[in-house]
């Protein structure tokens, strides 16, 4: 009885102090991610960075958030707020840069006064500007909508989301991603596209699931891990099974690439097997390439759709080894069979193409040695 | 001999270039290596005597050569990249800066 008493009072306190970083961390994501907009959007830009980051921060409280008795509304720091900080952060890089260039507001100081002390009299103007800017475009859309901008951004969003959150868009999003990839480009070509759908779905569940909605109920399957934990198994291709299969192929050189790639490849990195092999412009694996990762999505869809697995609420980043990320981001068990079952079917579908090839290689490896 | 390499994460880059500090060694040729994203590219101008891209992101190169007009960019070898060929690799670019 004392030790479970003990345990409830350990909880309760540890509750409290997990969730104050909780709420200053990634119930803040939004407010983080405006931030880091701005940022290196004027490092881009070339102009100053401290000054934008300020606005900004006050033009995203004066759009996501409001104060009521003294205190701020929270509700858009979080992960349903992120487009609408996106937009608060470009707004604001843009807007300050044109006032800047085009010497909008600026004062002009006698050459005597020192130049540290004219710079910091170069961004009071703009930044009164922007921020009667934002403040007013916020009030006008209370009146005509009735709605704050992330309500509405919510809005006109959600066809999106819902458009590419499901089997179809997930799948058509992996077969593109694989084409790309198979001649030879990195996909960060598309998921810079994705990519923020991605985070904003998975911002969503964490922070629907940290205010207690039950797991089969959280809004999105289409998140970073449901990508890179299920579909991504050891890197773009779903290559971990391929990168067994290789450390026994009879062919040297496959052979090689084996070794120097399953390591990575747990870590999903498989650039060696892509460029090695090669399966870029290699028209025999274009076939389980693309195949293989759109059974993973498909699958891994489908089972946590009809509530065989936990949707994903916690994002363990993109290069851990898949079983482990299956557990980490759904706290599911299931999930990693569903992930030690994938492994063994994209095994089976890169086999017979493998065996051919294998085949050719070793015959051509034998030829050249003779 | 400075070299700045760049892939996507500067994930795969780094095993490489560990392979062709051990071929540098190995050959008593004096490198400095490192690997970056094409963002980090953006954000700050490297002192480097030679650029070298992974092949998945050899579509910088254009852009890359224009901030960087005086060295050689350089996109990998497919097969030499996913070879993990340190040696092959590092021959190049030491041709490629001699040469340039």
């Amino acid at each position: 009885m004392v030790f479970f008493s003990g345990w409830a009072w350990l909880a309760n306190a540890g509750g409290d102090v997990l969730f104050g970083m909780f709420d200053t961390t990634l119930a803040c994501l939004s407010l983080f991610v405006c931030i880091g907009i701005t940022y290196f959007l004027s490092l881009h830009y070339k102009q100053s960075v401290l000054m934008p980051v300020i606005i900004a921060i006050a033009c995203f409280l004066i759009l996501n958030s409001e104060r009521v008795d003294g205190a701020w509304v929270a509700n858009f720091f979080e992960g349903p707020g992120l487009f609408a900080a996106m937009l608060v952060a470009l707004f604001v890089t843009e807007f300050y840069r044109i006032l800047i260039q085009k010497k909008i507001g600026h004062i002009k100081l006698p050459a005597s006064v020192p130049e540290a002390l004219s710079a910091s009299f170069e961004a009071l103007v703009p930044g009164a500007i922007i921020t009667f800017v934002a403040s007013l475009f916020n009030y006008l859309l209370k009146l005509a909508f009735a709605a704050t901008l992330p309500e509405l951004v919510a809005r006109v969003f959600k066809p999106l989301v819902a458009a590419v959150d499901n089997v179809v868009g997930v799948s058509l999003a992996t077969i593109l991603q694989q084409v790309l990839w198979w001649f030879g480009i990195h996909d960060t070509a598309i998921g810079t596209v994705l990519e923020p759908i991605r985070n904003a779905n998975y911002a969503v569940n964490a922070s629907a699931y940290s205010a207690g909605t039950a797991v089969a109920d959280l809004p999105h399957i289409l998140t970073t891990p449901f990508w890179f934990v299920f579909c991504v198994i050891g890197g773009s291709g779903a290559t971990l099974g391929l990168a067994f299969l290789l450390l026994r192929a009879k062919s040297k050189q496959l052979r090689t690439v084996g070794k120097l790639g399953i390591v990575p490849a747990f870590f999903n990195i498989n650039e060696p097997l892509l460029f090695g092999m090669p399966i870029v412009l290699n028209p025999l694996f274009l076939f389980p390439f693309i195949g293989a990762q759109l059974a993973n999505a498909i699958i891994t869809y489908s089972c946590m759709a009809g509530g065989l697995v936990n949707k994903t609420f916690i994002e363990p980043g993109w290069n851990l080894f898949a079983p482990i990320g299956a557990l980490l981001s759904t706290m599911d068990f299931r999930a990693v069979i569903l992930v030690l079952v994938l492994i063994v079917l994209d095994t089976l579908i890169y086999w017979p193409f493998l065996r051919v090839y294998d085949k050719a290689r070793s015959q051509r490896e034998s030829e050249e040695m003779a | 001999m400075k070299i700045v390499m760049v892939c996507a994460y500067g994930m795969s880059t780094s095993l490489l270039m560990k392979k062709m500090n051990a071929a540098a060694e190995e050959k008593g040729v004096t490198v400095e290596i490192s690997a970056h994203t094409p963002v980090e590219m953006e954000e700050k101008k490297f002192d480097c005597d030679i650029i070298l891209l992974g092949p998945q992101v050899a579509y910088h190169k254009e852009r890359l050569q224009t901030m960087y007009p005086n060295i050689p960019v350089a996109a990998i070898a497919m097969m030499d990249y996913g070879m993990m060929n340190g040696e092959k690799v590092l021959e190049d670019a030491i041709a490629a800066v001699t040469n340039h």
